[in-house]
Formats: structure tokens, C-alpha cells, sequence
């Protein structure tokens, strides 16, 4: 960080301090007035703080005062469980002063479910800000909670980037708690954990930490906690953010934290004794651990039959080393070591190449950018029409290309197959390693030949050895190796035979089932 | 998370380290060593290769033996401790020294497929620059990353050895490796010194030691170890020798790769022996990093510094620079003809290691009394 970067920083963190200072100090004041007053002036008086004073219960010198935000609150309940009772239920006197105003109107008056005594201003401020409306009552230094949250929400939909043929087809969307009860609804155990936090200065956005005692590692469940204490952030917009800030190394081009819109995934990893963090505002769940074989792995295949996810999966590994390694394959052949491949390959390769005026580099590289730029389009046209465009634009540009002599047919098919593989892992963390990885292939193998291949190849062997994911080494079980975690690894063993938990995380609770049992 | 600044930390289990020391014994001598042995023994090479792996079990039993007496220490510090200051860095010292003529012969030899089975005109430098920046990054990652690295190269050599002894079977030809029960076992003693001494490398074993997180099956995991790669070469000697006949196996340096060379069992496998030059790769780079890294580490305790990593980046351009100067083939296969079986298996590999041992025992007993 800069000098001046140090400065301002310095200043801003005094000035929102001394704000908060000023808000935490201010108890909540016996007088409605004063406090209609003191949230209006905290809120800065926007359009948007609704606050309305009424009398309790007819009585024409008792009062009570409401605020809340609009549109953060439901307003049938606002209306029919807080508001009605105030102001249309008769004062039982004696009831009322024995108690005390503040205790009558929780116990006697107010029918809305959910309602906690506030002792503290700056708390009655976060409340409204969440959605919660606030009931000030005349005479009474403690302010009521009453949760009245309602807002227009998304419905729960397949998600669009995991979708899967067969299993649940619910996603999750932005509401925390929509999202939370998801997942309750697959865990019924009452060791599943959901603790709160906050992340976000100006955003103060709630974030869970969920996972089930006993099955989850204590020590990766801390490390998670631990490293989402400690974001400063002005605001958190997206789980993205708090994965940039948590993950092991933000700078690899290997996602070491999985983001995932699908509830059965979340469920299935919390199971295996996962971390998952829900980040309100956002669709997607983090979940931790996430280590390279995962990107591999996709719902669907426990859904489906183990035989054919195992063969899927297979299919996918090759699918991923395909994406990153063709190209910088092709490269290698074309330009140094044509003796590598059969002759007759050679021989079509280099006729096919006959009268193309660039170098193969410049070739494939050209068709890289231009497929990148077609995916790119592809995603920001708008509507239905992206996809029809960058259809044709393949067609029509790679057709052309190879007819007008830019490229050999070879380089379209290189690369086309490169595209294609990089769809068929069905991560869609792992699409952006994907996009990117190819490049310094090429390059290094453009330069060094078969050598600069075999290079990349290892030079990417050790960057996954050397990665780890909260203390989870990244090519776990593969290596170090294990090989009763692999069973549900590149291969998907039958059901019946994965007994055990996989042993990477270390609980206390490692048995799936008693005993290996098939159905009948 | 595990942020104890402690280097002595475990970086792998007992399994782990069995991995990590097949990687490094049979990288080299799977390629290089059947062609020196059976110019020496013929066609009982395969029975040489077994003779010189029970002379390897008996070196890896006093090694482990030495290291386990001092289980959280490494060599060089422990031999302080027997045979006193002065001589024990001189032990040190010596160590360090066959550590550094394996890596430089190790980094030479790593580019030698390259150049003569994949023909590409790169020069030396280069690739030896490229290779030593690979290692160093290894290095850099710590001894865990390394050991990782060969679980995942192991478990592609399971596949390799399998390649290696189904692919060639329709070039058997029985009559190359009879007699089987040799005349002359002199002939075969002989032969076994070249394999051994490659074998006998579990030396470095005395460095890792400390790293090793659960020792109480080190042993068994050791000379599990080299047993594995005794037989594991020893049957591919005796596949070449099937295949190819011992003159042939004689007059290649690559032997290996001229077994799946000719190994084509179709028309539609052509050129698998690409996947032995990705094997080699594979292999050789572990072995260069774990004796870049126990050489590191050993100059670091020698030397009583805190951090391996400054000492890495000094030794790579000098062990680069050293590898660039054997001018071709030849005077690279002289140190292991030459120096390596005669010298430092003989003095370094088994006479110290039971010096040591010898010293460390009656020491003990005599501290008992």
C-alpha cells in the first residue's frame, strides 16, 4: 500500500469510527419524539425511512412510534400483526402499569412472530437496516424488535450454469435465508451448525458459516471462520468477494474455494464434512475445501448409474488436459517435431498448411483470440440472439478463414475441439482456468518444442502439488495418496462401497453407513 | 494453516516417503543402467540386477539403522555428534559433495533424451536453464510439494512398468536370455555393482528422515522400497534382453527406449516411445528436485542458517553451470562408470554409512555402562 493510499485510509477509518462511536454511544431516548429525531438524522432523512407515530391502544397521552425501511418489510404484516393491535386493543390498565409500557406491548399487544427487546440505538439502526421494524414506546428506555422482513425475491429456479439432466433442479438465489432453509430441508440433523457474521463496512452483509459437528474438521471450520474475521472491506457484493479475500492462493489460476448455485452439491459436500459459507445478496455458496478433483466431478454423477459417471468422469479428465494442452500440442508437432505423430498425419497436417501465408503460431493464435472473442460476445448479446450469433460466427469466420487460406483446416479443428473440451467440465470454476491456461502452453511450446510441452506439463504437475486448500493438500486423495478416498475420485464407486467419509478431513465421525450393504 | 515456522516439520507419512524413494531410485538406471549391465554380464543381467538389489537391502538397512539413532536429525548434524566437530563436517562435506555430482549429473542427463530422441535444436543452455527454473520452483515449494509430485509420477509408473512388459511380448524371443542358472556367477557379480550402486542411493534417505512423520514402519517402507525397484528394473532387463538380445541392449545407451520403440503392436501405435521420454520427465525431475532440496536443506545446516531458500537460489546457476560442461554423451556416462560405481559406492554409500553406525552403537553402549 502507497504512502497517500495510507493517508486517506487513515482518515476515512477515523471519520467512520467517530461515526459509529457517536451512534453506539446515544441510548435509546424515553421520548418518542426524540427518537423519530435521532433515526431520521442517523438515516440522513432518505425518502425511503418511513416513521409513524400512533397511540397506544386509544389512549391519548401514551404513544408509540414505528420505523422501518420501505420495501425491505412486509407490509401485511406490519399492517395486521404490529399496527392493528397498537392502535385498536383496549389498555388493560393495571396489567399495564404493573408491567411497564415496554413488556405489555411485547407480551399483550403485538402478534407478529418474531420480537426482541433492543436495549442499544446503533442496534435499532442495523435492525432497520436488515428490514426489521422498530417499535420506539413512550416511556421506555428499551425499543422493540419486531421482524417484519419481506421483500420481492427471485424464485427458486435450475440454476443456468450447473444445470443437470437428471437429480433436484432447485438453485439457490439471493436471499440468505431462502438459501439456509434449502439446505435444512436436505440436513434434518441437529449438529448442523449455521453461525452468523458480518462482513462489510458500509455493506454489513450477513454471511453464514455452516456444517455439521462431527463430520466436519474443527480446525477448517476455525481456519474459515478465523480468515473471514479478518476481511476489511468496504462492501461485499458477491460471495466472490469473500472468496478472493479466504482463498489459499487468490493469485493460481486453480480455484482452491468452490462457488456453487446448486443446494444438493452444497448439502452433499457438507456431508462429506465440507465448509460452507452462505453470503446474503448471492446465489452462490462457497464451500471449502475444494481441491482439483472436484472439477471433475459433477452432481449428476451420483444420480446416475456408478458404471457411467465413472466413464463420464474419465471422459471429463480427458476433456480437461484436452482444453488446456491441445493447442500448445499442436504447436509443439507443427513447428519442431513432426516426427512425433504417424508420418501420414504429417503429411495431411503440412499439406493442409501449404498455402497459409502465417507461422502456425500466429495461425493458432488468431483463432484463439477470435474464438475468445466470439464467447465474449456470445455471453453480452443480448437475449436469445448470442447464442444464434456466435453460432454463425464460428460457422461463417472459421468457413471463410479456411477457404480464403488465413488458417489451415487443422488449426480450426484444434481449436474448435480445445472450445469443446473446455465445456464439457462441467465446473463452471474451472472454465475460466480453462480460457486462460492454453495461452502460456502455447507460448512455451511455440518456443521449446515437445520440451516446452513436457515442461508445462510438469510445471503445472508441481503448481497443483503445491497448492492447498485450508491445509487440504489440492491433489488430494490422488496425492498424497489414499486409496479408499479414491473411490470417488476419477472413478465413482457403487454407492455400497463408499462406507467411509473421505479421510483428508479429519473428524471424529468417518462412517457413511455401518456396513457395506447392497439393496437386496 | 500449518504455520509453524518449524522446517523439521513432516512433510509426508511413511507411504509417502516409499513413493518418493522408488522415484528416485529407479529413475536413472530404469533408462541407463541395463545397457552397463549386461555389457558386463550378458544375459544373466537380470540376475545381476538381483544380486545388486540384496547389496542395496543391506546398505538401506544400515542407513536406516543410522537414522533412525538420531530420528529428528539429518546426517549432517548428527555426524557432528559422532565422530565429533571437525570430522563430522568433514562427513557432511562429503555428502554434500556426492549430492551435488548426482544433481549436476542428473540435470545433464535429464536433457539427453530430449536432444537425441526428440530432435530439436535448442541449445544446451536453454534447456538446461528451463529445466533448472522447474526444479527450483519445486524446490521452493518445500519437500512437500516434491513429495506430492512423486505420488502423482508413481502412479503413472505402475502403468509404465506395465507398458513396458506387455507391449514388447511379441518380440519374445526365449533363446536370447538362456542359459537361465548362469556358469559363470563371477560374471554376474560383477554386473551387479552398476545397479546397485544406483540402488544404494537410498542413502539420502539419512536427510529425509527427519521429515517423515510417522517412523515406525520406516523400514519396512525403505526396503520395501528397494525391493520394489530391484525387481521392478531387474524385469525389464530381462525383457530387453528377451526382446532385443544382450548385443543389442549392449550397444544402446537408451535401452528402454528402444524396447517400446520396437515395441509396435500395430500399425496404429506408432512412436510409444514418447510416453517412456514423459516417464523420464516425470522421474528424473522428482529425483533432481529431492537432491536439490536435501542439498539445500544440508548446506543450510551445515552452515547454521534458518531458511533453505537463499541457498537454492544460489546453487542452481552453479549446479546449471556445471551441468553445461561434459561436452557430449561420452563424458557424461564416465562419471557413473568411472567414479560413481567404483569410489562412491564403495566408500561413501556403504563404508561411511557403517562407520557411522559402528561409532554411533558403541558410543551409546559406552554411555550406557
Amino acid at each position: 500500500m502507497s504512502f497517500l493510499d495510507k493517508l486517506f485510509n487513515k482518515k476515512n477509518e477515523q471519520d467512520q469510527q467517530d461515526k459509529q462511536k457517536q451512534a453506539e454511544d446515544t441510548k435509546i431516548d424515553k421520548s418518542v419524539d426524540n427518537n423519530i429525531k435521532n433515526v431520521k438524522r442517523t438515516l440522513n432523512e432518505n425518502f425511503d425511512v418511513i416513521t409513524r407515530k400512533v397511540s397506544l391502544g386509544g389512549k391519548s397521552d401514551q404513544f408509540v412510534a414505528l420505523a422501518y425501511l420501505d420495501g425491505m418489510v412486509d407490509k401485511n404484516v406490519l399492517n395486521q400483526s404490529i399496527l392493528r393491535p397498537i392502535m385498536l386493543k383496549p389498555v388493560d390498565d393495571m396489567k399495564f402499569h404493573d408491567m411497564g409500557p415496554g413488556r405489555y406491548v411485547r407480551e399483550f399487544m403485538i402478534t407478529a412472530n418474531d420480537v426482541e427487546e433492543v436495549d442499544k440505538f446503533s442496534d435499532c439502526i442495523n435492525f432497520i437496516l436488515n428490514g426489521c421494524t422498530i417499535v420506539f414506546i413512550d416511556g421506555c428506555e428499551k425499543a422493540l424488535m419486531c421482524e417484519t422482513r419481506g421483500w420481492i425475491q427471485r424464485s427458486i429456479d435450475e440454476p443456468q450454469n450447473e444445470a443437470i439432466a437428471k437429480g433436484p433442479h432447485s438453485g439457490f438465489n439471493e436471499t440468505l435465508l431462502t438459501n439456509v432453509t434449502l439446505i435444512r430441508r436436505y440436513i434434518k440433523d441437529p449438529n448442523l451448525h449455521f453461525e452468523p457474521l458480518t462482513v462489510g463496512r458500509a455493506s454489513r452483509t450477513n454471511v453464514v458459516v455452516a456444517f455439521i459437528d462431527g463430520i466436519s474438521d474443527n480446525n477448517i471450520v476455525e481456519e474459515v471462520k478465523r480468515r473471514l474475521k479478518g476481511i476489511d472491506i468496504d462492501g461485499v457484493l458477491d460471495s466472490s468477494y469473500i472468496a478472493e479475500f479466504i482463498s489459499d492462493s487468490p493469485l493460481s489460476p486453480f480455484a482452491t474455494i468452490l462457488s456453487t448455485e446448486r443446494p444438493d452439491k452444497v448439502a452433499a459436500n457438507m456431508l462429506e464434512g465440507k465448509v460452507a459459507i452462505f453470503v446474503d445478496g448471492t446465489p452462490d455458496v462457497l464451500m471449502a475445501p475444494f481441491l482439483f478433483m472436484e472439477f471433475i466431478q459433477s452432481p449428476d454423477d451420483y444420480y446416475e448409474d456408478s458404471m457411467i459417471s465413472s466413464l463420464v468422469r474419465i471422459l471429463r479428465m480427458l476433456a480437461l488436459f484436452t482444453a488446456v494442452y491441445l493447442p500448445g500440442f499442436y504447436i509443439a508437432i507443427v513447428t519442431f517435431n513432426q516426427e512425433m505423430i504417424p508420418t501420414t498425419l504429417t503429411l495431411s497436417l503440412m499439406s493442409g498448411r501449404f498455402f497459409v501465408p502465417f507461422s502456425p503460431f500466429a495461425e493458432i493464435l488468431f483463432m484463439m483470440i477470435l474464438i475468445e472473442i466470439l464467447r465474449e460476445a456470445g455471453i453480452h448479446f443480448p437475449g436469445t440472439i448470442g447464442q444464434t450469433i456466435s453460432i454463425v460466427g464460428a460457422l461463417v469466420v472459421g468457413q471463410s478463414a479456411v477457404s480464403a487460406g488465413l488458417v489451415s483446416p487443422f488449426v480450426v479443428i484444434v481449436v474448435s475441439i480445445t472450445t469443446l473440451a473446455s465445456y464439457s467440465v462441467p465446473s463452471y470454476t474451472a472454465s475460466y482456468m480453462m480460457r486462460f491456461l492454453p495461452y502460456p502452453v502455447l507460448i512455451v511450446s511455440a518456443l521449446l518444442g515437445i520440451y516446452g510441452f513436457a515442461w508445462c506439463l510438469i510445471a503445472m504437475m508441481v503448481h497443483l502439488a503445491s497448492l492447498e486448500s485450508f491445509g487440504v493438500p489440492y491433489l488430494a486423495p490422488i496425492a498424497p495418496f489414499n486409496l479408499r478416498d479414491n473411490q470417488d475420485t476419477v472413478l465413482r464407486m457403487p454407492r455400497w462401497i463408499m462406507t467411509y467419509r473421505p479421510s483428508y478431513i479429519k473428524a471424529e465421525n468417518k462412517k457413511r453407513m455401518a456396513t457395506k450393504k447392497k439393496g437386496k | 494453516m500449518n504455520n509453524t515456522n518449524d522446517t523439521k516439520r513432516a512433510c509426508m507419512d511413511t507411504r509417502g516417503y516409499t513413493f518418493l524413494m522408488i522415484n528416485t531410485l529407479i529413475s536413472l538406471p530404469i533408462f541407463l543402467s541395463p545397457s552397463p549391465t549386461v555389457a558386463v554380464s550378458r544375459q544373466y543381467a537380470w540376475l545381476s540386477v538381483l544380486v545388486g538389489t540384496a547389496q542395496a537391502l543391506m546398505v538401506g538397512y544400515v542407513v536406516i539403522k543410522l537414522g533412525l539413532t538420531y530420528p529428528d536429525k539429518t546426517i549432517i548434524e548428527y555426524s557432528q555428534d559422532i565422530v565429533g566437530k571437525f570430522a563430522g563436517k568433514i562427513v557432511g562435506l562429503i555428502f554434500l559433495a556426492v549430492f551435488l555430482s548426482i544433481s549436476v549429473m542428473a540435470l545433464r542427463e535429464f536433457t539427453l533424451p530430449f536432444q537425441g530422441f526428440v530432435s530439436i535444436n535448442i541449445p544446451l543452455p536453454t534447456l538446461l536453464i528451463m529445466t533448472m527454473l522447474l526444479v527450483t520452483y519445486a524446490v521452493i515449494r518445500g519437500l512437500k510439494t516434491i513429495s506430492i509430485c512423486s505420488d502423482v509420477i508413481i502412479q503413472f509408473f505402475i502403468g509404465f512398468i506395465l507398458i513396458l512388459l506387455i507391449l514388447p511380448t511379441k518380440n519374445l524371443n526365449i533363446l536370447n536370455i538362456k542359459p537361465i542358472i548362469p556358469h559363470d556367477w563371477g560374471r554376474v557379480v560383477r554386473g551387479s555393482f552398476d545397479s546397485a550402486a544406483f540402488l544404494a542411493e537410498d542413502v539420502i534417505g539419512l536427510m529425509l528422515i527427519p521429515y517423515v512423520s510417522n517412523k515406525d514402519k520406516l523400514m519396512k517402507g525403505n526396503q520395501l522400497a528397494v525391493l520394489l525397484s530391484g525387481i521392478a528394473l531387474s524385469a525389464v532387463t530381462a525383457m530387453e534382453i528377451v526382446t532385443m538380445s544382450y548385443e543389442r541392449v549392449d550397444s544402446t545407451i537408451f535401452s528402454t527406449f528402444m524396447l517400446l520403440r520396437e515395441a509396435q503392436f500395430s500399425s496404429s501405435l506408432e512412436r510409444i516411445e514418447s510416453i517412456a521420454i514423459a516417464m523420464w520427465g516425470g522421474l528424473v525431475f522428482v529425483k533432481l528436485s529431492v537432491y536439490l532440496y536435501i542439498l539445500a536443506d544440508g548446506l543450510r545446516q551445515l552452515l547454521g542458517l534458518k531458511d533453505y531458500k537463499p541457498i537454492v537460489y544460489i546453487l542452481a546457476p552453479i549446479i546449471t553451470y556445471l551441468a553445461v560442461l561434459p561436452r557430449d554423451i561420452s563424458e557424461i556416462l564416465v562419471f557413473p562408470n568411472k567414479v560413481w560405481v567404483p569410489i562412491i559406492y564403495l566408500a561413501v554409500l556403504i563404508i561411511l554409512p557403517v562407520i557411522l553406525l559402528l561409532i554411533s552403537t558403541i558410543r551409546k553402549q559406552g554411555e550406557k555402562k
